[in-house]
């Protein structure tokens, strides 16, 4: 029976890594919330990491949630909108369980836009919100104040019809082509993404140029993207979302296709068994805080699910790639390549089309199987921002998501397969 | 005859310039390098880091290395 079922995971985990090094993640729409995800009810916030109890929500997760629920208007305030949380009146979700991904703390309501990406090879779709630039004061960080508010608003009702019609012109943006082109200019794509947010907005200009959007819009649409050096990331973040989702409910596949930490609970997904949950308890990043007077007191738990990057090779895996993301967080050239080679441990395959050249010409690995993981008690790292416990980013550096996630998975594997 | 061979290595152990390789936890390895000695560190760990039941549940399923 072993050699049967040994054989069943080699298929399957073949069958996913095909997926995953042949995926075509393409930006190809943006669309509200309510428009992606069908019944979407009016009053649910969908939030970042596993679903969490109110009671232990981080006040940058709270100020996310509250501050997307008085957007959509079923609050006046922060406040009211996590009393109603509370009461059960606004109703929680998790991204990652809507084929979306949270960049940092970002939550959503009906009328978000999102961006859509596909991988056009399998058709599978996800979605993640707008990057909102350089400012402080931005959602995903946990603030939610005048500005935050302003900025929303134009997303809604001016940058995000403008963009569905730019990527419309332009065809769809293929995501793949930016990766492999920025991952040798210093992207590992996670904590960095100067090079493929440049490559990107090269490829949008021109689209925006060819669209009939008012000259005033275009102006303001340009000069954010401009200013945004880390757009890229939350389209990433949806391309490969839409990767993943092509994995999920591969039966005996052993890999890992989904992340997050809600500052509370981490959690994981695995490909055999969809979208169910295997958390623990959510560890603070190891790296730098932006004041020297800050330390692990100041930092919260792991709080996004931008590490969905990783378990489509980039990031963490992808570190010699990006050293100086490693150097700027604390770390050294031996302790980027210590990530990636320990990334190559745990697994099953790496993107040969995304060639690093301090690595010889090689790709990250790609595909974390949980046996290697559990077998070889290497854990994956994750690279990442730190919110501060009041609100607003404390530093950034990188965390290794916790062996229990995996020791979870691999016993509920062998149950739902007859092991145990 | 045996003794004679072991008492011979074991002299030779103390006599000539050691090369230590270190197997698994890396402060016995730290610990002879501060103290000038050459050692090659061999990264390994039992596996599940020794988790009987876990290890149990891997070998069922290979772990394709």
């Amino acid at each position: 029976m072993s050699i049967d079922l040994k054989e069943k995971i080699k298929v399957a985990n073949s069958k996913a890594l095909e997926i995953l090094v042949n995926a075509q993640p393409t930006w190809v729409d943006v669309m509200q919330v309510k428009e992606f995800i069908p019944d979407f009810q009016e009053n649910m916030i969908l939030h970042a990491g596993p679903p969490i109890n109110p009671e232990n929500a981080p006040k940058p997760l709270i100020n996310a949630i509250g501050g997307a629920a008085v957007h959509e208007s079923l609050a006046k305030t922060v406040e009211q909108a996590w009393a109603m949380v509370k009461s059960g009146e606004i109703l929680l979700g998790s991204q990652l369980d809507y084929r979306g991904a949270s960049g940092a703390a970002y939550a959503v309501g009906a009328s978000t836009p999102v961006q859509i990406a596909e991988n056009t090879e399998t058709g599978t779709r996800g979605f993640c919100t707008f990057q909102e630039g350089p400012s402080r004061n931005v959602l995903r960080w946990g603030i939610y104040n005048q500005e935050v508010e302003e900025r929303l608003q134009w997303f809604r009702e001016v940058f995000g019809p403008a963009m569905k019609e730019v990527i419309k012109t332009a065809g769809g943006i293929n995501l793949k082509n930016i990766l492999a082109k920025a991952i040798a200019m210093g992207d590992e794509n996670h904590s960095r993404q100067l090079a493929s947010t440049a490559l990107l907005v090269q490829q949008l200009i021109p689209a925006i140029m060819d669209t009939q959007i008012p000259e005033k819009i275009k102006n303001d649409v340009v000069k954010f993207l401009c200013s945004a050096e880390r757009f890229f990331l939350h389209v990433f973040i949806a391309g490969a979302a839409s990767v993943m989702e092509g994995l999920k409910g591969i039966e005996y596949c052993t890999l890992l296709v989904g992340q997050g930490g809600n500052g509370f609970d981490f959690g994981t997904k695995f490909a055999f068994s969809g979208n169910v949950w295997y958390t623990s308890k959510c560890p603070v990043c190891t790296g730098l805080y932006i004041n020297p007077e800050w330390d692990e007191r100041h930092g919260v738990p792991y709080l996004g699910d931008s590490c969905v990057v990783e378990t489509y090779g980039f990031g963490g895996n992808a570190a010699i790639a990006g050293p100086m993301v490693v150097y700027l967080t604390g770390g050294d050239m031996e302790e980027a390549l210590r990530r990636t080679n320990n990334a190559r441990e745990i697994c099953i395959g790496s993107h040969n089309w995304a060639i690093i050249p301090a690595l010889n010409f090689q790709g990250p690995p790609v595909g974390i199987d949980l046996r290697k993981v559990v077998a070889k008690g290497i854990t994956p790292v994750c690279h990442g921002g730190m919110h501060h416990v009041d609100g607003g980013q404390a530093g950034a550096g990188y965390m290794n998501v916790p062996k229990e996630c995996f020791e979870k998975a691999l016993k509920a594997f062998a149950s739902k397969y007859n092991l145990i | 005859m045996k003794n004679e061979l072991l008492i011979k290595n074991t002299a030779r152990l103390f006599s000539e310039k050691l090369k230590v390789i270190n197997v698994g936890l890396p402060h016995f390895a730290e610990t002879l390098r501060e103290q000038g000695i050459e050692v090659e560190q061999v990264d390994w760990k039992p596996i599940a880091e020794g988790d009987k039941d876990l290890a149990q549940l891997l070998e069922s399923m290979g772990i394709d290395d």
